[in-house]
């Protein structure tokens, strides 16, 4: 298809289908539930022609890649370290 | 049998308890106050401790139980669904271009984290962006993130946790994402 009529396509698609906040949700949600028929459709067509919906789809995957890793050393590895004066306090109180 | 030993739970949990509570709150003091109940809760009911899970886990699930009590009372009128109906305004106006069927605002450059390797993902230097940008998420929308990413809950039990409806779940996870994502492809401002 030439590329001024795709894009006509393209932009008749994009505003009869969800916008992109609504596809982008609804592609995370599809990961770990079913979606009804129409919606999930609607949603895959919408990312067949939306760039900016595939990538947040992509950096949503490494994001939990990366979350999910930094969550499991969380108990091994705290990144965050209380104040001495507090764990002194905490001493004390627990005698 | 009881085979808890308070003299050492301050050296041993404080740190992983108190980041674990720092990454349900955002905030420092709130995050010792509720470390401090857990540890005076829990040693007022050491007695209790059946050695059927570890230390460490009876400790956490003390903290968890005290970090959804402090997100009830401190609703301050606004449930976490009246929270989105009076945000999402600002929140679509800041990422989505409202007079254009909400697309994406713009395909946010360069565009690192879609080409990043795994492993990069996992190292120090990302966790770090990583970390400044979960300490930014508002603080209505990451007690249900953590609750999914953090302590691994499934979607019935943090609805049923938080009292919101399945959909508004889905929004909160979506909207964190997408300020998640916002934040570390500008690597966290560097801040």
């Amino acid at each position: 298809m030439p590329g001024k009529e795709r894009s006509i396509v393209v932009s008749y698609i994009m505003r009869v289908l969800q916008g992109c906040e609504e596809a982008s949700l609804l592609a995370l949600k599809q990961r770990e539930e079913a979606l009804p028929l129409r919606k999930k459709l609607e949603m895959k067509i919408h990312l067949l022609f939306c760039s900016c919906c595939t990538n947040f789809v992509k950096q949503s995957e490494k994001i939990d890649i990366s979350l999910n890793g930094f969550f499991q050393q969380l108990s091994e590895e705290p990144p965050f370290t209380a104040h001495g004066d507090f764990k002194a306090m905490l001493k004390e109180k627990l005698k | 049998m009881n085979t808890t030993d308070p003299s050492k739970w301050v050296d041993l949990y404080t740190d992983y308890l108190f980041s674990y509570a720092l990454f349900k709150t955002g905030n420092r003091e709130e995050a010792e106050d509720l470390v401090q109940e857990t540890f005076l809760s829990a040693f007022k009911n050491r007695e209790g401790f059946q050695g059927n899970s570890t230390e460490k886990t009876w400790l956490t699930s003390i903290l968890k139980n005290k970090i959804i009590d402090y997100y009830r009372k401190k609703k301050s009128g606004l449930s976490l669904d009246e929270y989105l109906d009076t945000t999402t305004q600002d929140f679509d106006n800041t990422y989505f271009n409202v007079d254009a069927n909400h697309h994406f605002n713009a395909d946010i450059g360069p565009n690192y984290i879609s080409e990043s390797p795994d492993a990069y993902l996992l190292t120090k230097e990302f966790q770090k962006f990583l970390e400044i940008c979960l300490m930014k998420l508002p603080m209505k929308i990451r007690a249900v993130f953590t609750a999914k990413y953090l302590d691994e809950e499934k979607s019935e039990t943090i609805c049923k946790e938080y009292n919101i409806t399945p959909s508004n779940y889905w929004v909160l996870l979506f909207r964190a994402k997408v300020m998640l994502r916002e934040c570390l492809e500008k690597k966290g401002v560097l801040s």
